[in-house]
């Protein structure tokens, strides 16, 4: 019950907050020039067929007016049509096909970050300062230190020609997934590796692992009762968030391999000024960052009995 | 990028255990004794001072120091190159004078240390510039976001008046995406060198200010506290005194996170078409150059310069950053 | 104890199985064979970038993408017509596979013709009225032929009988293509609701500015009145509002695709958001498209001149990085075309192998040219006041015209064959001729062509009197020069900074001091010139039909380029009453001396040495005066390779024909610049003898 109380309390400021973010990203919206809706005839296009084209996408009417518009029909359920980039075309018939590549590719990467950087992470704090600690942390080091808009593309022309595989991503051919997949994994991999380290690290500091240590347990013992699972609750709690956000794909990757994901999707649409693709894309990204951090709560409770949820 | 973008969302996690640990202590809880502070003081321990310990600590891990030192020297270069003899400026153009055109792509050599571009310019001191540039972005960015951090955190945690509003305020900056604010924010202000640090700093205080604020809740009411004020310290005096020396090592791993973060950033707005003018060459920019060329053996070290610098600066930052904060915790100045 | 080594396990597991993911992974990646061209199978090199899926839009910066033509003469001595190995075509093996394949990085925001700014995307997919030759000529294409009255204000199309309308999977939708869907196509396009960005294009015939008005402010309106009807089943009947000589020439616009009323009617809010809901009669059907991904067309097997589609199959691949990526997936046999970038030329004209691979980009009839901006609103820091003052002053102006090197500048572009991307008039050569000489040899523009403007000393001795001038006046030297340039451009980027530091060695910095600005692709000239935003800028016009009169257009009363008239003494700002025209400053302008040239030029509709030559002088007094600095032809520039041969392809220096894939063939290796050479030569011959035939009979071409 009281679980259900905090949930709904929460879920009720998360609304008022959305609505606060959605106002505030359609003024500024309303701050950009409004030329680019006349696409590339704008030296030769009369007035009077510019006032048009302002007057149909609403426009031309003041601010207030044009905000009530838009939560007027966003109550309705209706997120608009793309004026742009797509023009025409429901904004959720863009973004669902594209949320769906980039969840795929998304989710194949964030398996492998967890499966390879969690055990990874673990060994590390375990034989620290020992060699595979020192290859974990150089690894880490590795991904961190170059530019990551410079090692993908050294990853995909380096790999595709060693491999001997397409460079571009074909829908249906499994092989042109890989190298996407590995780049999209580096980073997760480095960083789930490090935290693990440094949660272990930290458990491993306190005064109970000393305590189970003087009462006889063996260091692996102890490592794997006691201080992974306290290491492993930090961890969970971004894991909604974790894997809600693979929709919101990689810009790099994506262009480079070219993917149909999300990753252009919104620097696209601010770029072309397509005012409802953008609205559609703050409503999911804030969304679903407010309803992770939900999640995340709730299975670090579950996870964890010291923790009690309530409605402060 | 991966590691410090998620760093802020781990932390997080972090703070959220702990933020419901604590039993809760309110100010009605406690009368004021009567007390001087010089009294106070007397029963701290002697002859401890926590930065000089911290400092200990530090110099004592001798590849913390090296870095340490590598760094420094880093910035002592970055900043005297252009007062060294025979430097050239970055943005201009040299022309062959045999053929009177432009020194195109030359690879490194006596005359052009670094090689020259595509155009002809010397790439050896737009490096540096890049570098100068680069660096004073992310140092800017990184202070702005760790004063405006520290002291709204601290407001925060300590004024419980003020706790809703700040809540939602925080909540607001967090859910908007950065790249919108950013995008947005850079074509209503243009592209420059304040906007970058502006809209950079816009951002980078959130994660901090949250983090102070936790733990500001979480050590307020630990047995240290309530001993200090019953003592009779004032509370701007445990903010100082007590609560911020736990926090400096995350406060420090946080800022040398924000540089290379910060450069990565620059990066990134530079790919979309939104960095410097080219009358301010940065990192940014010589990284997104140099990568046009990535398919051209013989110019690739159009790219390996600019990358090793963001290499160098970026392990130096990060490694800086992990020692400095295992020497600033309290609990490993023994 | 027990529960410990089963944790213990899982832990390795996880490891055990991430280890076996690599293994899969390797062994995957060993298994497919490496696919390199040179190796001989599957592919084809090819030709014939991806024009970015829009237009020539000039905001896009330099478009590397190659847009430009392919054979076609029907006559042509074609050996072989399908494809298969070992076929010819006139004496050169074709590709095995007739297929097309390209990347592109900006995808087609725009599915509905009625609506978009221009009608590129369709090229392939619906037919025009007419359509153009490999050697730019008209011919006829759904209208078999055409009457004009005398008076040139009515035009009757006679409709190809046969036609019909097909849906994207090559069905029948059992409708033909008649008459009326040109009214239909017009119709929806002048309803002011539909917000139809061409609206205005239309306003050449008769009546239907008013209709177009009347429905705008909501009041009835009859399309009878508009001069576009059907007068048939099988007859189209334009009524112009006053003669357009040209009207063949702007028969590529949106509003002269057909549209089935029928299904427009049906398809309602649905028509044109995608491939599937348009209906297609032209020689490609798209039948697979997933936006940001891939763009598939397949040649119309019910196509009414299907003998003159040779390639099967058109492969368009999204890729935002295709400028970096694209010359890597040619060698690598992944597309057949790909254009190789300015700062990527060095490596493959170092290596033998990979120079014979490529040829010159054909140039475009894009004119780009710096101005001087006489409606200055850069920002106040900059100092407006002065600017004024010496944008004014005819010797400052041709100090910086005789400074400017346009060899250093158009190098960026192209560093091997600079000089034939270089234009010293406003207009291309090539573009147009008459009497026998090139348009740009006509009157004083000979002078111009043939003469190296730069030069430094004449650069220096109006620099003196400009000072002298100036200085008179009150301004104080150096005077700040506001030059915005488009970050979304290398080139162009490149581009600003050696000019700036060139005029800057020439004429000293206590003269000038020129302030370069980046401002980012989308929305840049909206942002800057359009704006009025900027006091020096590199600018660029195309051509909208085949006649100098179309280059005058950037320079006349109400166009944002750099209001000419608005200059000292060059017109009269009047009020709304006494008929000016609107210019974009909210004035109204009158008796401008370069309108009144153009005017007095474009009355002569029938001589055209004499029409040609006032334009010529024109153009001339604008030089003169150093209006105008031209710069060169970079709309595209640079390099490609590719496996299409680019004189194949229908041609027209302006308009879609070139996107246009009928006539062409992929053939088994790419064409060398040697190659390109031999074929322009010949190209550029028969041209000539073909028009010089044209005119003879009095055909219109």
């Amino acid at each position: 019950m009281d679980r259900i109380r905090y949930c709904a309390g929460r879920v009720l400021r998360a609304l008022v907050t959305m609505a606060v973010v959605l106002s505030a990203v359609f003024l500024l919206l309303r701050l950009l020039p409004v030329e680019g809706y006349f696409g590339s005839r704008s030296d030769a296009m009369s007035d009077q067929v510019k006032e048009q084209v302002l007057r149909e996408l609403g426009l031309l009417d003041p601010w207030y007016v044009q905000l009530k518009n838009f939560w007027s029909s966003l109550l309705r359920g209706d997120l608009g049509k793309s004026v742009v980039c797509r023009r025409g075309v429901d904004v959720v018939k863009i973004i669902g096909p594209k949320a769906a590549v980039s969840f795929r590719f998304g989710l194949a990467a964030l398996l492998i970050e967890k499966l390879i950087g969690i055990p990874a992470g673990v060994l590390m704090a375990r034989h620290r300062g020992q060699l595979f600690d020192r290859l974990g942390n150089i690894f880490i080091l590795l991904v961190n230190a170059l530019p990551a808009i410079v090692y993908y593309l050294l990853l995909q022309l380096g790999g595709s020609g060693l491999l001997g595989i397409r460079m571009l991503y074909t829908k249906g051919d499994i092989r042109s997934c890989i190298l996407p997949v590995i780049s999209l994994s580096l980073g997760g991999t480095a960083s789930t590796a490090m935290w693990m380290r440094r949660y272990m690290a930290d458990q491993m500091n306190m005064d109970y692992v000393r305590l189970a240590r003087a009462k006889g347990m063996t260091s692996s013992q102890v490592s794997f009762r006691h201080v992974l699972r306290n290491a492993f609750v930090p961890m969970a709690q971004s894991l909604p968030s974790s894997v809600m956000f693979t929709i919101s794909g990689s810009l790099y990757i994506e262009s480079l391999y070219s993917i149909p994901g999300m990753g252009g999707l919104l620097i696209t649409a601010i770029r072309r000024g397509d005012n409802p693709l953008v609205q559609a894309l703050v409503l999911l990204y804030s969304g679903m960052s407010i309803a992770g951090m939900l999640l995340g709560d709730l299975l670090m409770a579950l996870l964890d009995p010291r923790i009690r949820l309530n409605s402060e | 990028m991966g590691v410090f973008a998620e760093f802020h969302f781990q932390n997080r996690a972090n703070e959220r255990l702990s933020e419901r640990e604590g039993q809760q202590a309110t100010d009605d809880m406690f009368v004021l004794a009567d007390g001087n502070t010089a009294e106070a003081e007397r029963a701290g321990a002697p002859g401890y001072s926590y930065w000089r310990s911290t400092l200990r600590v530090f110099l004592s891990n001798r590849a913390s120091a090296g870095i340490l030192i590598f760094l420094l020297l880093l910035l002592a270069f970055t900043f005297l190159q252009p007062l060294l003899p025979d430097q050239k400026a970055p943005t201009e153009i040299f022309i062959d004078p045999q053929t009177g055109t432009q020194y195109r792509n030359v690879p490194p050599n006596a005359e052009f240390w670094f090689g020259t571009n595509s155009i002809g310019q010397d790439l050896w001191s737009r490096v540096w510039y890049g570098t100068r540039i680069s660096l004073f972005i992310g140092l800017c960015t990184a202070a702005v976001s760790a004063a405006a951090g520290i002291t709204l955190g601290c407001i925060w945690g300590c004024a419980r008046r003020w706790d809703k509003l700040f809540t939602e305020i925080y909540n607001v900056f967090d859910n908007i995406p950065y790249t919108i604010l950013r995008m947005l924010l850079i074509y209503i202000l243009r592209p420059g060198l304040s906007t970058m640090i502006f809209v950079m700093s816009l951002t980078g205080w959130v994660g901090m200010a949250k983090y102070i604020r936790n733990q500001i809740l979480i050590y307020r009411d630990r047995e240290f506290n309530m001993a200090s004020r019953c003592l009779g310290s004032s509370r701007a005096r445990i903010i100082v005194k007590n609560l911020l020396p736990q926090l400096i090592p995350v406060i420090m791993l946080n800022t040398a996170l924000a540089v290379p973060g910060a450069i990565g950033s620059e990066v990134f707005l530079t790919y979309i078409g939104l960095g410097l003018p080219v009358s301010m060459p940065s990192l940014g920019t010589l990284i997104n150059e140099g990568r046009a060329v990535i398919l051209v053996a013989g110019q690739r070290y159009q790219l390996f310069f600019p990358a090793l610098v963001v290499s160098a600066i970026t392990v130096s930052f990060y490694a800086l950053g992990n020692a400095f904060a295992d020497a600033s915790d309290p609990r490993n100045h023994r | 104890m027990k529960e410990n080594r089963h944790r213990s396990e899982r832990g390795t597991t996880g490891r055990r199985r991430s280890l076996l993911l690599l293994l899969l992974v390797a062994s995957l990646a060993a298994a497919c064979s490496c696919r390199n061209r040179g190796g001989s199978t599957e592919d084809s090199g090819g030709e014939n970038t991806e024009d970015s899926g829009g237009e020539n839009t000039e905001d896009s910066g330099e478009e590397n993408a190659e847009t430009d033509g392919r054979e076609g003469s029907t006559e042509g001595n074609t050996d072989t017509g399908g494809s298969g190995n070992g076929m010819f075509n006139n004496g050169r093996e074709l590709a095995a596979a007739q297929v097309v394949k390209t990347v592109y990085s900006e995808e087609l925001s725009n599915w509905n013709y009625l609506v978009a700014d221009s009608a590129t995307a369709w090229a392939n997919y619906l037919d025009n009225l007419v359509e153009y030759d490999n050697y730019g000529l008209c011919r006829p294409c759904l209208a078999e032929s055409w009457t004009r009255s005398e008076d040139g204000l009515v035009w009757t199309f006679k409709i190809r009988e046969g036609v019909f309308w097909q849906r994207w999977d090559g069905s029948l939708y059992g409708e033909e293509v008649r008459a009326a869907d040109w009214v239909t196509t017009a119709k929806y396009i002048l309803d002011p609701s539909n917000a139809a960005q061409t609206a205005d294009l239309l306003f050449i015939f008769r009546g239907a500015r008013d209709y177009y008005s009347a429905l705008a402010e909501g009041k009835m309106a009859d399309f009878g009145s508009v001069g576009i009807r059907a007068s048939g089943d099988y007859a189209l009947e334009f009524t112009l509002a006053e003669p357009v000589p040209y009207l063949l020439a702007i028969l590529y616009n949106n509003w002269v695709y057909p549209t089935s009323g029928k299904y427009l009617e049906e398809a309602g809010e649905g028509f044109g958001l995608d491939n599937k809901s348009i209906l297609y009669c032209g020689a490609f059907l798209c039948r697979d498209y997933e936006p940001e991904s891939r763009r598939i067309d397949y040649a119309n097997p019910s196509y009414w001149d299907r003998g003159n589609i040779h390639i099967e199959r058109i492969e368009r691949r999204y890729n935002a990085e295709a400028g970096t990526l694209a010359a890597e997936l040619f060698l690598r046999g992944e597309v057949t075309t790909a254009a190789i970038p300015a700062n990527q030329l060095d490596a493959w004209m170092s290596d033998p192998e990979k120079r014979a691979m490529l040829r010159p980009s054909r140039s475009s009839a894009y004119s780009y040219f710096f101005l001087f901006n006489f409606r200055p609103n850069f920002p106040e820091k900059y100092n407006i006041p002065a600017w004024r003052l010496a944008v004014n002053n005819e010797n400052f102006r041709k100090s910086v015209y005789y400074a400017l090197d346009r060899r250093a500048a158009v190098q960026v572009y192209d560093p091997y064959h600079t000089e034939n991307f270089i234009l010293r008039t406003i207009t291309p050569g090539n573009f147009a001729a008459a009497g026998g000489s090139d348009y740009i040899r006509l009157g004083g523009l000979a002078d111009y062509t043939d003469n190296d403007q730069h030069d430094e000393a004449k650069a220096l001795g109006y620099k003196l009197r400009a000072v002298e001038e100036l200085t008179a006046l009150g301004v104080v030297f150096p005077i700040r020069v506001y030059m915005p340039y488009n970050t979304g451009s290398a080139n162009q980027t490149n581009l600003a900074q050696v000019v700036m530091q060139q005029l800057e060695r020439v004429l000293g910095t206590d003269y000038i001091d020129i302030v370069i600005d980046g401002y980012p692709d989308a929305n840049y000239l909206n942002t800057t010139r359009r704006a009025g935003n900027y006091a020096f800028m590199l600018c660029s016009w195309g051509p909208d039909f085949a006649d100098p009169f179309t280059y005058t257009e950037p320079f006349v009363i109400g166009q944002s380029y750099s209001c000419i008239y608005m200059a000292d003494g060059m017109a009269d700002a009047v009020g709304e009453e006494e008929g000016g025209k609107p210019g974009v400053d909210g004035g109204f302008w009158k008796n401008s001396v370069y309108d009144e040239m153009v005017r007095a030029a474009d009355v002569e509709k029938v001589d055209i040495a004499k029409r040609y030559g006032a334009l010529a002088e024109a153009e001339t007094w604008l030089l003169d005066r150093a209006f105008v600095i031209p710069l060169g032809t970079l709309g595209v520039t640079g390099y490609v390779a590719s496996d299409l041969n680019p004189f194949e392809s229908q041609y027209a220096p302006f308009g879609a024909s070139s996107s246009r894939y009928k006539y062409q063939y992929v053939y088994a290796k790419p064409f060398s610049g040697e190659e390109y050479g031999r074929l322009y030569a010949e190209w550029e011959e028969e041209r000539a003898r073909r028009i010089a035939a044209a005119q003879e009979a009095g055909r219109d071409y």
